[in-house]
């Protein structure tokens, strides 16, 4: 058997084999003791031989054992002559008892070597099949706690019981493996380098510690218990993604679709409106200036309605940045063209550093930052108040800052001035919704960047940041 | 308006914008026939010849960029596209399919009657520019490889020589990143785009009056560049 500890049960169970074996040394006496005068010696030795090879076979070898010495003994006593003595006096047979003895304990030590094998290969054979019905089960579990369910049905069967605790996390594995309670013993579940969670074993009576066989079946378990909820990791990473992407997807299709729907009703208004405004002489002057404040207002709500898909956009990671290497003048150039197309009579004084490298940025977003900046300072700043837009490398970074003379920030305000909404003079009459330094904000941070706002001598600045990094390579045409 | 004025193709599924686009292209003089789709706009293209296509890009039977695929297996009519997505892959597509130059909706009708004036005046001086070409103070003769600026002799580098050779024969158009890395440093190095921001700026050092404030070299954010040979009138 392959239990290692003896229940009560065995051992009642033992105390009969012995007593047994006794029952049919003495049998084997019984039956022969009639026939001692018309047997030889020898069939009489074969008789309890046979009774020895019996015992061995059917009751082990401890009882085999007893049945030997007893054998000898019965034998001497009734058999041999003079009967009635042991072991007296007679020196004639004493190789034949000895011999007896001899064959005795080996058939015996034989017989049960035999069986031991065989009992060893029958708990074998079951120690593979519950592997295999355990490995089965785990196979099948659709998440942890059935795994845990299928680990405890195998352990109940081997008198264990165990508890699982699903973790990822590494040092929970370090902490259990040199970790051994009185009589729990710990096997962390290793699947390829990551440890899933750990499995503590008790075993089910008073006992302490797990026997030899025991730890293999148990760490054969462990490793099985590892790769089932590795694998339902893995499958919940994959649902989850794929989740996450139609979710990512239905975000992205759903502003796209805001984004043309809107789109479409504003650009015929505005095409009207400007049409009727545009039209010489067919409208009444006021009539005509109607519909020119109709145009202005449209594009107005286009603005407002381009910044909050930017906005949408950007919270959402749905369109990742297209970041390229490029000259910061390129989007500065781009930048003031859209700007002064706004404001026309505004001039902007522009000041970058010579042989500024090329920087890593996407230079729609750039371009939405400095054109926001850029209308900022001709709402807030006079008429005729100097404007400028400066380049300039500091350490890591380039540092890009849009100033005006005159008007200041609101002092206390600078800092909140970049919150969603947050206008910078309340109830101001100068049109905007607060969300222009917001979005430049999200912009410049997902560069890597930092924005902030600042007043220097007499007038506002807004600078922010954008990483420096390592340009590619350039290999001149000029070189050989 | 009589049938020698130009006549443009609106392919536009939105009537209300036909509407006010018609009504601007008769303000220039010319005539204008309608299409709400990909189908019918190829088929208006083929029977009646226009000189100029307004394509919308979102049309219900099939993409835009088919349309123009389609359109340049037997067509050099100029193409400008109305575009409402703000994404710039899909006008990058258009372009590389062969469109001329974009308008991003909502547009104001003096920007589209500014474009549809200098995309004819275009395709009218079509086919042979000659060698000389002059813009700002700058004058370049292609046939003797000589660029010279207020009268002075500039050198150029021969990537410098052949990305300028790209933008003065294709005055006006949007020139996609991918279309001017083909044409200057050979396909299959789109990759490297960066060469030709720095290659575009070290044309302006040399050939504009002030580099960050180009008027000629002109950068399409995200698209790609446009070579404008005179400043816009607005």
């Amino acid at each position: 058997m392959s239990f290692a500890f003896a229940t009560p049960f065995a051992s009642t169970r033992r105390v009969a084999d012995y007593l047994a074996a006794v029952a049919v040394c003495w049998l084997t006496a019984a039956v022969a003791l009639p026939l001692r005068d018309r047997l030889d010696l020898p069939d009489i030795v074969m008789l309890f031989l046979l009774a020895v090879f019996v015992v061995a076979t059917l009751l082990g070898r401890g009882p085999a054992v007893v049945a030997s010495f007893l054998s000898v003994a019965l034998f001497d006593y009734y058999f041999d002559t003079p009967h009635h003595l042991l072991f007296l006096g007679d020196t004639e047979h004493v190789l034949t008892l000895a011999i007896m003895l001899a064959v005795g304990l080996v058939t015996a030590q034989l017989v049960s070597r035999a069986a031991a094998k065989a009992d060893d290969a029958q708990a074998r054979e079951r120690e593979t099949r519950q592997l295999y019905e355990v490995a089965r089960d785990m196979a099948g579990a659709r998440d942890g706690t059935e795994v845990l369910e299928a680990a405890r049905h195998y352990l109940s069967d081997r008198g264990l019981s165990g508890n699982l605790v699903v973790a990822d996390d590494d040092r929970l594995a370090d902490r259990a493996e040199g970790h051994h309670l009185t009589g729990i013993a710990s096997f962390p579940l290793r699947a390829g380098t990551k440890v899933r969670g750990v499995l503590a074993v008790t075993p089910l009576d008073d006992r302490t510690g797990l026997a030899d066989t025991q730890h293999r079946a148990v760490e054969a378990l462990a490793s099985l218990a590892a790769l089932a909820l590795e694998r339902i990791h893995y499958a919940e990473a994959a649902q989850r993604a794929e989740l996450l992407v139609a979710d990512e997807r239905l975000r992205s299709a759903v502003l796209s679709s805001l984004s043309h729907d809107l789109r479409t009703p504003l650009t015929t208004l505005v095409g009207l409106a400007d049409t009727l405004a545009e039209g010489r002489g067919t409208l009444p002057a006021d009539a005509a200036e109607t519909a020119g404040v109709i145009r202005d207002q449209a594009q107005a709500m286009h603005k407002l309605l381009s910044d909050l898909l930017y906005m949408a956009r950007l919270k959402s990671n749905s369109a990742p940045l297209r970041r390229e290497w490029q000259p910061f003048e390129d989007v500065v150039g781009s930048s003031l063209r859209l700007a002064e197309n706004v404001g026309p009579d505004r001039h902007v004084i522009i000041d970058l550093a010579p042989d500024l490298p090329l920087i890593f940025f996407d230079a729609v977003l750039i371009e939405r930052v400095l054109c926001n900046l850029l209308d900022n300072a001709f709402k807030y700043a006079r008429p005729g108040a100097r404007i400028s837009l400066a380049a300039r490398l500091a350490s890591a970074y380039l540092e890009v800052s849009v100033c005006n003379d005159g008007s200041e920030f609101p002092a206390g305000r600078i800092e909140s001035m970049f919150g969603l909404f947050v206008r910078g003079t309340n109830e101001s009459s100068i049109p905007g919704a607060g969300l222009g330094l917001a979005i430049c904000k999200a912009i410049v941070e997902a560069h890597g960047g930092s924005i902030w706002a600042e007043n220097c001598v007499g007038g506002a600045c807004v600078r922010f940041t954008l990483p420096r990094l390592t340009p590619p390579a350039v290999v001149s045409e000029d070189e050989p | 308006m009589n049938a020698q004025s130009p006549l443009t193709l609106v392919v536009e599924d939105e009537p209300q914008i036909r509407r006010f686009v018609c009504s601007a292209l008769r303000d220039e003089s010319c005539r204008a026939s309608e299409a709400g789709s990909v189908a019918q706009g190829l088929d208006l293209a083929a029977r009646e010849r226009p000189d100029l296509v307004i394509l919308d890009l979102g049309l219900p039977d099939r993409d835009g960029v088919d349309f123009i695929r389609e359109l340049r297996v037997w067509s050099a009519v100029p193409v400008l596209i109305l575009s409402a997505r703000s994404d710039e892959s899909d006008k990058i597509a258009a372009l590389d399919a062969g469109a001329d130059d974009y308008l991003t909706k909502p547009f104001g009708i003096g920007e589209l009657r500014a474009r549809v004036r200098a995309m004819l005046r275009r395709s009218q001086m079509c086919g042979d520019a000659g060698a000389l070409h002059a813009f700002g103070d700058v004058e370049a003769d292609l046939a003797r490889h000589v660029v010279r600026r207020a009268g002075a002799d500039i050198h150029l580098t021969p990537q410098e020589y052949r990305l300028l050779v790209q933008m003065l024969t294709n005055p006006g158009r949007v020139l996609t990143q991918a279309f001017l890395i083909d044409k200057v440093w050979g396909p299959g190095n789109r990759e490297n785009n960066h060469y030709l921001r720095i290659y575009v700026a070290r044309l302006r050092h040399k050939l504009e009056a002030d580099p960050a404030r180009p008027r000629h070299i002109l950068t399409e954010t995200g698209v790609g560049y446009r070579f404008q040979p005179q400043s816009p009138a607005h």
